[in-house]
């Protein structure tokens, strides 16, 4: 498993694909639906992620569901940067969930060790040059558009390729702006200006992705497309919380084809899942050595 | 004129060929890397930072080699010239994958693959 540099040395052996615990600290978490909005539950929930075999835990106080506004990055702040601190005192490794440079930075002061961000970059003009100066793994997200009209920017005539280049112009401006490219992690952004038949094709034809050379992380959990394939025979989609399974089958098929992390709500179930996508291509790369 | 970076003779273990037993076994590939890059501003400030880095560019390379298996080395030089090409100040590479091991039934030497890439996908 090829990962980023800079990953903290507990993850830096693994030879299987990273299991990503979200960690939503927002009131309007489209899954978590406030559960957590608390500091304390949410630091609790970051804990239990852990102990269920989050690889990285991935703390979010923005939300980024499809039609949510934005909040100021005071609060964004407040929200973040308390629970980064409480989980990187229990020993997890933390990622953090921000379009934004400052609360890049503060989180980093306060001890996370990746930077996520959905808008790889084009959000916050001071984004690239503040995590080159980090210099920590950094997260480049597929995304058009801020989550209050994605839904509109969702057009394609080649999902695969249109994503595939323009993912490729962010990690070139992220090179520019000083990133080091073996840092760089890449995400097709599943679900963000996309819709339910663009994802398919994202996790299925992955040359244009692979051919930029970079790990890959999917995030497919819970989302709407996964609601759309386990639709009642009425047509309902499926209920967020009811889209689990689903999403460990993805976890353990993006295992076995050597996707490099997944991100998901329920950890337990896909840190299983990747072990057994993991197996299952050992497997099959130990016949070519016998 | 442009100045050029090169590395030559890089050599792994990768799994890339249309044969079961490529794909099994594996096989030794070589990879040369011609890069046109302005580096007069590298020699003037003496920084690293002001250069494309070489060992970044190696590393990239060999994960590309070591990685994924593709069927073609066609298919293996243009990945490489591509992520040679993520670094902007890289105006145009030429990559040349050698495969001196191919299943060929005759006698032969090395077989190679020449790809030339240029930003804007122009070669002069």
């Amino acid at each position: 498993m090829k990962h980023p540099v800079g990953l903290p040395e507990q993850l830096a052996d693994l030879d299987r694909t990273l299991v990503w615990g979200v960690l939503n600290v927002t009131p309007d978490s489209f899954s978590d639906g406030g559960e957590w909005e608390v500091e304390r539950d949410a630091i609790e929930h970051g804990l239990r992620m852990g102990a269920d075999g989050a690889d990285i835990v991935d703390v979010g106080g923005e939300s980024t569901r499809p039609g949510a506004p934005r909040i100021p990055v005071s609060v964004e702040l407040q929200r973040v940067v308390p629970v980064v601190r409480a989980l990187v005192a229990g020993s997890l490794v933390v990622s953090v969930d921000t379009m934004r440079a400052e609360v890049a930075a503060q989180s980093i002061e306060a001890g996370a060790s990746i930077i996520n961000d959905v808008s790889g970059g084009l959000a916050d003009p001071d984004m690239l040059a503040t995590v080159a100066g980090l210099a920590v793994p950094y997260v480049i997200m597929h995304w058009r558009g801020h989550s209050a009209n994605m839904d509109e920017l969702a057009h394609y005539d080649d999902v695969v390729r249109e994503v595939g280049d323009e993912l490729r112009r962010r990690v070139e401006d992220a090179v520019a702006a000083g990133v080091a490219i073996d840092r760089i992690v890449i995400d097709p952004g599943l679900g963000f200006a996309k819709q339910v038949r663009h994802n398919w094709p994202l996790l299925a034809q992955r040359d244009a992705l692979d051919s930029l050379g970079l790990p890959v992380l999917i995030g497919a959990s819970r989302k709407r497309f996964l609601g759309a394939l386990l639709a009642d025979r009425s047509g309902a989609a499926r209920d967020v919380v009811d889209r689990d399974d689903a999403t460990h089958a993805v976890s353990a098929i993006a295992a076995s084809k050597g996707v490099w992390g997944v991100r998901v709500h329920d950890v337990r179930g896909s840190a299983d899942a990747v072990r057994v996508g993991a197996a299952w291509r050992a497997a099959g790369q130990a016949v070519s050595s016998d | 004129m442009t100045d050029r970076i090169e590395l030559s003779g890089l050599r792994a273990v990768g799994y890339h060929g249309v044969f079961d037993h490529e794909r099994r076994d594996g096989q030794e590939f070589t990879v040369d890397v011609v890069l046109d890059v302005d580096v007069t501003a590298a020699a003037a400030s003496d920084d690293l930072g002001d250069t494309v880095d070489y060992g970044t560019i190696a590393v990239a390379v060999h994960d590309l080699v070591t990685g994924e298996p593709v069927n073609l080395i066609e298919t293996l030089a243009s990945r490489i010239a591509d992520a040679c090409l993520i670094d902007r100040r890289v105006e145009r590479v030429e990559v040349t994958v050698h495969k001196p091991s191919a299943p060929i039934t005759v006698a032969f030497s090395d077989v190679t693959v020449t790809v030339v890439r240029a930003r804007l996908g122009q070669v002069e």
